[in-house]
């Protein structure tokens, strides 16, 4: 970094890359090589294709193409934000190497915009990889213009980060730092979870696709949708049109500069509050009767509990896959009532995977990020003993949570209630199991990049938790293969289990 | 917090080790021999990486030995660790705390893990977090506290169960004259009332002035062994500080 000045915001930049790729690169290798792998086959597969394919064919711009690709951005736009907000809350509370940089003479604004570019650019990498394979083939085969999509990605990943930066703050100044903690973090669970409800909303109101595609067809033929209308702009942009392209970019530069300017001054101040805020004073000690009462099990469970519970980080990332499973019942208790058997099949099957993945999360969180494991191993109580207590803990929430629309299921539809209820059990207990055959010791904070620790384990969750599901919609159906399906899960469980020490290794 | 709780006096030692070996990369602890009596405070010095804490987390059942054996009054702790664990504390140089938990939860947390009665936890709670002065943020979170309150909170759950073998990895590490004194007095009181604490430091004043007796770690091996007087004359500077003592005998001596 000698060949730029010491402090200044190429030489900042230098310094995050540089954590961030030793970090990502030791932390992560095989991750690293089967994303290579990911695009590899994506590239060859679809991209290469699309590129020969199209190879002489002219995208013309309709308004179907513009409400399609302005569709997409939103849909960008909504996912970078989440990710974006969720990092700049964190961002004011994590002190890691802030208050270094802040007690040091460079400028707030310096530290922010570094600070503010890595948080714009952290969920980039995922949608690089999905769509550079899609663009850079047919850009070399002919259609260099739509390298521009690139650069429209990145554009709107600058403006998340802004926007991200800026709700933080403003809920910051708002409703002050301990509740911004809290609610930062589930606003950010709930925008990215809006796209699903509002996907889901189809078959929550059983609105037929006849009627959503003339709804996008009337919409495509508005005058608002035209090539030269406003809402263009960023369809063009992304086919690489020179003007609109630089318009769409500039302004998200000029955006994300404009709030580092902004909130530089005020994140230092804003920062401080957060180290500074003295610790939340809970309620006043019960009576002795109330509190020190219960054994090992009890204190195990209850401290688990109260962990999640006070992780506003951790509770809005449980948060957004309750949601997820939310729509779920609804569909499954509407077409119980209705006897669509397919779709209750299909619900069913859908409720026990999303249940297995929660299932799995919780475990994760109960079972590898524990604070202090030396207590636990120098407490007299066995180890399995105290996996016995995380493992209950984590499936507590989730039991609590579905016991009540199983039950009205069960009102309905005792038979289906009980396919769902067993396949519920099963595949989140299965999930909690392999996450202690895969243990992968963590800090809660990054719950996110969970699945660096255990390839293996995370795709056992996956693999058992997709099989619990056929077998319980084999089950709803009364399926001939349902008992096959359910031998497969005893092997995979088997299999993964006899594989545990492999995993760990 | 009376003496009676803690136990009666044992004829057994607090703590016999007898041929314990670890080896990571490279050997950490070579066939130790160390005898602990009962409602003594022992300091283990040594300098860095001489395998003070290896020794110390074998004890606690934080790591097994490659061979060797290990009693605690009595117990075979490597036979039947949980019998061993009811009986012992450990408290390593970082506080093993939950910043979401405050002091009182954390207390009532560790209480259970060794199925303490809970009336008299309660009482004890109270009384440990009195004396160390974290009564007053009792229903704050950890996350807020210093260093200090850390190390304090965590030495209030090492002591909540009434543990006979008190094992302390660095205490004083890091913290300030006024709560260092503090846990020197707890310690010190804990001994009073029958309690064997083994503890490491690398801060000689404080094993010159509070151990019984010293033990002397070097290369994962007992080096030298027993009161400061007879370290001192084992060394051949009568009259010279702990110091002096430690630095001649392990071979830094100016």
């Amino acid at each position: 970094m000698n060949f730029v000045p010491a402090g200044s915001f190429l030489w900042l930049l230098a310094h995050e890359i540089r954590l961030s790729v030793r970090g990502s690169f030791r932390a992560n290798r095989i991750g690293i090589a089967i994303t290579a792998a990911f695009i590899l086959t994506l590239t060859a597969f679809a991209g290469v294709p699309l590129a020969i394919g199209l190879r002489h064919v002219g995208l013309r711009l309709t308004g179907g193409l513009v409400l399609g690709i302005d569709l997409v951005m939103v849909v960008l736009f909504t996912l970078l934000l989440s990710q974006t907000l969720s990092s700049a809350t964190l961002a004011l509370y994590e002190r890691g190497d802030l208050d270094l940089l802040l007690s040091s003479p460079i400028p707030a604004y310096r530290v922010l915009a570094v600070r503010g570019l890595a948080i714009a650019t952290q969920p980039l990498s995922i949608f690089l990889s999905l769509l550079c394979p899609l663009v850079v083939p047919p850009a070399l085969f002919g259609h260099p213009a739509w390298l521009a999509a690139i650069g429209m990605l990145v554009a709107l990943s600058l403006a998340a980060g802004a926007v991200g930066l800026l709700l933080a703050m403003g809920l910051f100044a708002i409703i002050g730092p301990r509740r911004t903690r809290t609610l930062g973090q589930l606003l950010a669970a709930l925008i990215g979870a809006a796209l699903f409800l509002v996907g889901q909303s189809r078959y929550m109101f059983s609105l037929k696709t006849q009627v959503l595609l003339s709804a996008f067809i009337g919409l495509a033929h508005s005058p608002a949708f035209r090539p030269e209308s406003a809402l263009a702009v960023p369809a063009r942009a992304v086919l690489g049109e020179p003007v609109p392209f630089l318009f769409c970019a500039g302004f998200a530069v000029l955006l994300f500069v404009i709030s580092v300017h902004v909130l530089g001054a005020r994140f230092s101040k804003d920062a401080s509050i957060a180290a500074g805020i003295p610790a939340e004073r809970r309620r006043k000690a019960d009576t002795p009767a109330r509190r020190f009462h219960g054994g090992a099990m009890q204190s195990l469970v209850r401290k688990e509990l109260l962990l999640l519970v006070r992780d506003p980080a951790l509770l809005s990332q449980v948060f957004l896959r309750v949601l997820y499973l939310l729509p779920l019942v609804f569909i499954l208790l509407r077409n119980v009532r209705t006897h669509a058997e397919g779709q209750i099949a299909t619900g069913t099957g859908a409720l026990v995977f999303i249940a297995s993945q929660l299932a799995a999360s919780l475990a994760w969180i109960t079972i590898s990020a524990e604070d202090a494991p030396d207590l636990l191993t120098a407490a007299p109580i066995t180890k399995s003993f105290a996996q016995r207590a995380k493992l209950t803990a984590a499936l507590l929430p989730l039991f609590a949570l579905l016991i009540l629309p199983i039950l009205i299921l069960a009102w309905f539809a005792p038979a289906i209630a009980l396919a769902a209820g067993t396949g519920v059990l099963l595949a989140s207990v299965a999930a909690g199991l392999i996450n202690l055959w895969y243990e992968s010791p963590g800090q809660r904070r990054q719950f996110r990049r969970r699945g660096s620790g255990s390839l293996v384990g995370n795709m056992a969750v996956l693999l058992v938790g997709s099989a619990w599901s056929v077998t319980a919609t084999g089950a709803v159906l009364a399926a001939w293969w349902a008992p096959a399906a359910l031998l497969v899960t005893g092997l995979l469980m088997l299999g993964f289990y006899r594989g545990r020490t492999m995993g760990r290794a | 917090m009376a003496a009676a709780e803690i136990g009666a006096p044992s004829r057994e030692p607090a703590l016999r080790l007898q041929g314990i070996s670890k080896r990571f990369d490279k050997p950490a602890v070579i066939d130790l021999d160390l005898t602990v009596r009962a409602g003594e405070l022992y300091a283990l010095l040594g300098p860095n990486g001489a395998g003070k804490t290896t020794t110390l987390r074998m004890v606690a059942g934080l790591l097994q030995p490659d061979c060797g054996s290990i009693s605690v009054f009595g117990i075979d702790a490597l036979a039947d660790p949980i019998a061993a664990k009811r009986v012992i504390a450990w408290l390593p140089d970082e506080p093993m705390l939950y910043d979401k938990l405050t002091p009182l939860e954390y207390l009532e947390f560790v209480s259970g893990l060794w199925s303490s009665e809970p009336v008299s936890a309660h009482a004890r709670a109270e009384k440990l977090l009195r004396w160390l002065e974290l009564w007053a943020s009792r229903d704050q979170r950890c996350e807020g506290f210093s260093r200090g309150m850390k190390q304090k909170l965590a030495l209030a759950g090492a002591l909540i169960h009434e543990p006979k073998l008190l094992i302390l990895d660095e205490p004083l590490t890091g913290l300030d004259a006024a709560v260092a004194r503090q846990v020197k007095d707890l310690l010190q009181e804990r001994v009073k009332e029958g309690a064997t604490v083994i503890m490491t430091t690398h801060i000689l004043e404080v094993a010159e002035r509070v151990a019984e007796r010293i033990g002397i770690i070097r290369a994962g091996r007992l080096h030298a062994e027993g009161t400061l007087e007879e370290l001192r004359a084992r060394s051949g500077l009568a009259g010279s500080s702990l110091e002096d003592v430690f630095l001649e005998l392990t071979g830094h001596a100016a």
